[in-house]
C-alpha cells in the first residue's frame, strides 16, 4: 500500500510540476487583465487582437508552408534513407551511413544554426523562406529515418516475395502490403518530422531573414516590447497544433496495422 | 516421357562460394521430393531458384518440358512455402489465403468458394477471422501452405517448412503435411535440414553438400546404401573403417582387411578388385554385443566395453578394438536378452553380418 502512494503522489507531482505552467499559460490567455496575475474575467479580445495583427498571420502563414515542405521532403527522403540502411545493413559503407545521418541528430542547435547560416552566406544565397526550409530538411531527416528504421526492423521482407511469389507486381505489392505495414511508421516520421520544424527556434532564428519569420521567432520578438497577454493567446494556439501533431504521431507509432 | 520437373546442369556463385555446382536432377508427378543437406549446402539456393526469385548463371529448368528458366516467379505456375511462413500480419487467416485468386481477379464468389475448399483442407474454418499472430505455429503453417497450394499451383516449394516448431508439434505437422499431399496431389519439393523429416516425408531424397547433390535415392536406399562417405555419416549414425580389398571371395563377396582387426568378408557391391582401398561403414544397429566368440557365419573382433549411454528406447555403447572406437545401438527386448548386459570394462565380441556391411570408394 505504502508503495503505491509513493507511486501515485511522484506521479501526480511530476504531472503538475510539467503541465501547471501550461494550464496557466492557457488560462492567462483568457484572462481580460492586461498584466496576468490577476483574473479580471473571461475574455478572448486577446485572439481578436492577435487575428488583427497581419504580422502574426504572416508568421503562422509562414510557420505552416515551412513545415509543410520540410516535413514533405524530409519524410521522403528519411524513408529512402532507411529502406536503404536496413536493406544493406550489413554493408561497410552503410555503417558510415547510418553515421552521418545520425550525428546531426546530436549536434547542438546552434552548431547546427552557425554552421548552416555560414554555409548559406558563403554560397551568396539571400536568407528567407527557402534557406529555412533548407535547414529544416537538414535535421528533420534524421529523426525520419530512425523512427521508419524502427519500424523496418519488424518487417519481414520474405513477405514481399510471398505477394510476388502468389502473382502480385509492384502496384498491388506497395498498395496492399507496404502501404499498410509501412505507413504508419512513416506517418509517425513525418508527425515527428511536422512538430520539429513548428517548434523550431534556434536553427530558424540563425538562417532566417527578412519575410521568413515564423512563429517562435515572432514569440521571442514579442517578448521584447509587445503585450504579454497576445503571446499568451498565440502561445496557446501554436501549442494546439503542436500537441495535434505530436498526439497523431504517438498514435500512428503504436498502431499496430 | 520427359520428366516433369527438371534441373540441368545448375550453376550458381555467390562470389567466391560456389554454392551449386553442376546440380542436375528431375522430379517425378506427384511426389515429395526432398532436398536435404547442412546448412549451407546450396538447398535453398536451388530452391530459390526453381521458384525464380534467383538466376541461375548456367543451367536450365525445365517444367513439363517446357523451358521455364527465364520466367518470372508469378508465370511459372510453382508456388513457395516460405521459412517462417511469411504470413501478411495485417491480413486475416482469410484474407491472407485470397491472396493469390484475388490478384488473379478472381471474382468474390469463386474466391469465397476457393479459400473454403482450402480452409477445409487445412481444418481451419473456424480460425478464418483471425489475424496470423493470435494462432499457433502449426496453424501459421498450414495457412502458408494452403495461401500457396490455392492457386492449383503444379509444383509446391517448400523451404524448411517445419523449422521453426518443437518436436511434438513438427511429428504431428508431417503427419499433416503428408495427409495434405495425398489429398491435394501436388508434386512437393521439400528442402529441410532435418534427416527424419526428410526419412518420413519423401518419395525421394537428393542429398547435398558444398553446393553438390551427392546421391538421390529413396529413404531406404540412401539409409542402407550411402554411395558416400558424406551421405553414410549426414544420414544416420556410422562408424567407419578404412580397409582395403584383400581378397575376392566369389563373384559377390570379397575380403577385407580393416586395419588392425582382421580380414572379414563382406557383400562387394562395387565389384572391386583385389588390393583396392576402401572406407567401410557400418551403423550402430547393426552390430550385435556377445559376451562370448559367436558363431563362425557371424564376423566379429574383440572389443573393451568404454562408454554406455541410455537413451530410454535403446543403449548406446562405446567399445574400443585396437585403435577403434566404435559406437553400437541396442534395443531393450527380452527377446534379445539371451546374455548378461554388459558393463563397464567388459571383454566383449562384437559381431555383424557380412551383408551389413556398406564400402565405400575414396574419390582419390
Amino acid at each position: 500500500m505504502k508503495t503505491r502512494y509513493t507511486s501515485l503522489f511522484v506521479t501526480l507531482f511530476v504531472m503538475v510540476f510539467m503541465y501547471l505552467p501550461i494550464v496557466m499559460l492557457v488560462t492567462q490567455s483568457f484572462n481580460s487583465s492586461r498584466y496576468g496575475g490577476k483574473w479580471n474575467g473571461f475574455s478572448l479580445k486577446w485572439y481578436e487582437a492577435l487575428f488583427n495583427d497581419t504580422s502574426v498571420v504572416n508568421a503562422a502563414v509562414n510557420t505552416l508552408i515551412i513545415a509543410a515542405v520540410a516535413t514533405a521532403v524530409s519524410t521522403v527522403i528519411g524513408t529512402c534513407a532507411a529502406w536503404v540502411l536496413h536493406l544493406y545493413k550489413k554493408s561497410k559503407l552503410q555503417s558510415a551511413h547510418y553515421l552521418l545521418v545520425f550525428i546531426p541528430l546530436g549536434v547542438p542547435d546552434i552548431l547546427m544554426g552557425i554552421s548552416l547560416l555560414l554555409m548559406f552566406v558563403s554560397l551568396g544565397m539571400n536568407l528567407g523562406l527557402l534557406t529555412v526550409i533548407l535547414a529544416h530538411i537538414t535535421f528533420c531527416i534524421g529523426f525520419v529515418t530512425f523512427t521508419v528504421l524502427a519500424r523496418l526492423q519488424d518487417f519481414d521482407f520474405n513477405i514481399i516475395h510471398a505477394a510476388q511469389d502468389l502473382g502480385a507486381g509492384w502496384g498491388r505489392i506497395v498498395w496492399k502490403i507496404l502501404i499498410p505495414l509501412l505507413g504508419p511508421g512513416i506517418a509517425a516520421g513525418a508527425m515527428m518530422a511536422f512538430t520539429l520544424s513548428m517548434d523550431d527556434f534556434v536553427v530558424t532564428f540563425f538562417v532566417g531573414g527578412p519575410g521568413s519569420t515564423t512563429l517562435p521567432v515572432k514569440v521571442y520578438s514579442m517578448m521584447k516590447h509587445g503585450p504579454p497577454a497576445i503571446i499568451n493567446a498565440l502561445s496557446v494556439i501554436f501549442m494546439a497544433l503542436t500537441f495535434t501533431a505530436a498526439i497523431a504521431g504517438q498514435f500512428f507509432t503504436h498502431k499496430k496495422y | 516421357m520427359s520428366d516433369f520437373f527438371e534441373l540441368k546442369n545448375i550453376n550458381k556463385h555467390f562470389g567466391e562460394n560456389h554454392v551449386a555446382n553442376n546440380v542436375s536432377f528431375s522430379v517425378r508427378c506427384g511426389e515429395v521430393f526432398s532436398l536435404l543437406g547442412p546448412s549451407g549446402c546450396g538447398k535453398t539456393t536451388i530452391l530459390r531458384m526453381a521458384g525464380g526469385f534467383e538466376d541461375p548463371d548456367s543451367g536450365k529448368i525445365f517444367l513439363e518440358g517446357r523451358d521455364i528458366s527465364d520466367l518470372v516467379p508469378n508465370k511459372r505456375q510453382i508456388n513457395t512455402v516460405f521459412q517462417n511462413y511469411a504470413l501478411f500480419p495485417h491480413m486475416t487467416v482469410w484474407d491472407n489465403i485470397a491472396f493469390g485468386p484475388r490478384t488473379a481477379g478472381l471474382s468474390e464468389d469463386d474466391v469465397e468458394r476457393k479459400v473454403s475448399k482450402m480452409l477445409e483442407i487445412i481444418r481451419l474454418e473456424d480460425q478464418a477471422h483471425k489475424r496470423p499472430d493470435t494462432i499457433s505455429g502449426g496453424q501459421k503453417q498450414r495457412v502458408a501452405i494452403a495461401r500457396a497450394l490455392i492457386n492449383n499451383p503444379k509444383l509446391l516449394l517448400l523451404d524448411e517448412p517445419l523449422a521453426a516448431l518443437d518436436l511434438k508439434l513438427r511429428q504431428y505437422m508431417l503427419l499433416e503435411l503428408d495427409r495434405i499431399h495425398d489429398e491435394v496431389g501436388t508434386t512437393f519439393i521439400y528442402v529441410t535440414h532435418d534427416q527424419g523429416e526428410a526419412m518420413s516425408l519423401s518419395d525421394r531424397i537428393a542429398v547435398m553438400n558444398n553446393g553438390k547433390i551427392e546421391q538421390i535415392g529413396t529413404p531406404a536406399e540412401i539409409y542402407e546404401n550411402p554411395r558416400t562417405k558424406f551421405v553414410a555419416s549426414f544420414i544416420g549414425d556410422t562408424n567407419f573403417f578404412d580397409g582395403k580389398v584383400a581378397s575376392k571371395i566369389d563373384a559377390e563377396y570379397c575380403k577385407i582387411d580393416m586395419t588392425d582387426l582382421g580380414e572379414f568378408p563382406a557383400y562387394n557391391e562395387h565389384k572391386l578388385s583385389e588390393g583396392q582401398r576402401v572406407t567401410v561403414s557400418i551403423r550402430p544397429e547393426k552390430f550385435r554385443i556377445f559376451d562370448k566368440k559367436p558363431d563362425n557365419d557371424l564376423n566379429s573382433f574383440e572389443a573393451e566395453v568404454i562408454d554406455i549411454v541410455y537413451q530410454g528406447a535403446q543403449t548406446r555403447y562405446w567399445v574400443r578394438a585396437k585403435n577403434h572406437r566404435i559406437n553400437i545401438v541396442t534395443q531393450h527386448n527380452r527377446c534379445y536378452l539371451d546374455y548378461k548386459q554388459p558393463t563397464w570394462n567388459d571383454r566383449v565380441w562384437i559381431a555383424w553380418h557380412k551383408d551389413d556391411v556398406t564400402t565405400l570408394i575414396s574419390p582419390s
